[in-house]
């Protein structure tokens, strides 16, 4: 009886997916494919996570780990991303104003994720929608970082940030921030998403490391900078 | 993440794919366009 239960929805889910794939595949079949050299440029947030051994990625809303310049993978083996039929590859809005309005969304929502803005180029297959991209290889050409200490966001007030740490703030606090399982389980020990933070709230364990956009920038080997004032989303809210 | 209708499709590549590195390449050829000098003095 509980096997039923859980067994159908799954079964209706899977039906539903079948069919949209095939609608999909249909749509993006009437486009014939534009050759260029031209990339396109695109704008998106993700968290910045940085290692213990100072190695850095990028956990995307819809990849979990990716680096500086990455090919997209998909779950499904025989899936090519971006899969005509499927969800995979690297999205990007054409607009930089909406990767902030969803940065600003998200940063009140969740402020202990602190999420960065990418600027990003698209190449390799990409499908153009009407306010975005997704595509197979991105390279991402500039970092920046909201200059908003995530301890004082929680208490619904802005202060600029001086310093940038990656720790954990207690063991195991990702299990508690990241949405999915395979998200939390991507995030390993020792790693944390970087969080500006002003100097009342740097912690003042030794073993915690502050890092500069200098330090961020050898790090990424790409550029990092502060979101300037006034696009700053909790500045223009506050 | 919606992104609203599908508009088009791209394929694009980086200019080094393009390039073909391997490609051989003879610098000894004569070119179609090219004279040979001529050695008399021009009349005046």
């Amino acid at each position: 009886m509980s096997l039923t239960v859980l067994a159908l929805p799954l079964f209706a889910r899977w039906l539903a997916e079948t069919a949209q794939r095939q609608g999909r595949r249909r749509t993006w079949h009437a486009f014939a494919p534009q050759a260029s050299l031209d990339a396109f440029r695109g704008y998106k947030i993700a968290q910045l996570i940085i290692a213990e051994d100072d190695t850095a990625w990028f956990a995307g809303v819809t990849s979990l780990r990716y680096g500086v310049d990455t090919l997209a993978k998909c779950r499904r083996r025989s899936c090519r991303p971006p899969g005509l039929d499927c969800r995979c590859g690297f999205y990007a809005f054409r607009d930089r104003s909406e990767a902030l309005h969803v940065l600003g969304g998200l940063g009140g929502r969740h402020p202990a994720r602190s999420y960065v803005l990418l600027t990003v180029d698209l190449d390799g297959a990409v499908l153009e929608y009407e306010s975005g991209f997704r595509a197979q290889r991105q390279r991402v050409l500039r970092v920046e970082i909201p200059d908003a200490c995530v301890r004082c966001l929680r208490g619904g007030t802005v202060t600029s940030a001086v310093t940038f740490m990656a720790h954990p703030q207690f063991r195991g606090e990702q299990l508690l921030y990241e949405r999915t399982l395979l998200a939390r389980m991507a995030l390993p020990a020792g790693s944390a998403p970087m969080r500006p933070l002003c100097e009342a709230h740097v912690p003042e364990s030794s073993d915690s490391r502050k890092l500069d956009l200098a330090a961020l920038r050898r790090l990424l080997t790409t550029e990092v900078a502060l979101l300037p004032d006034a696009e700053t989303p909790f500045k223009t809210t506050a | 993440m919606d992104l609203g209708r599908p508009v088009a499709r791209h394929l694009i590549r980086r200019p080094h794919e393009v390039i073909d590195l391997d490609a051989e390449v003879t610098l000894d050829e004569p070119v179609a366009d090219e004279q040979e000098l001529s050695t008399e003095t021009p009349e005046r």
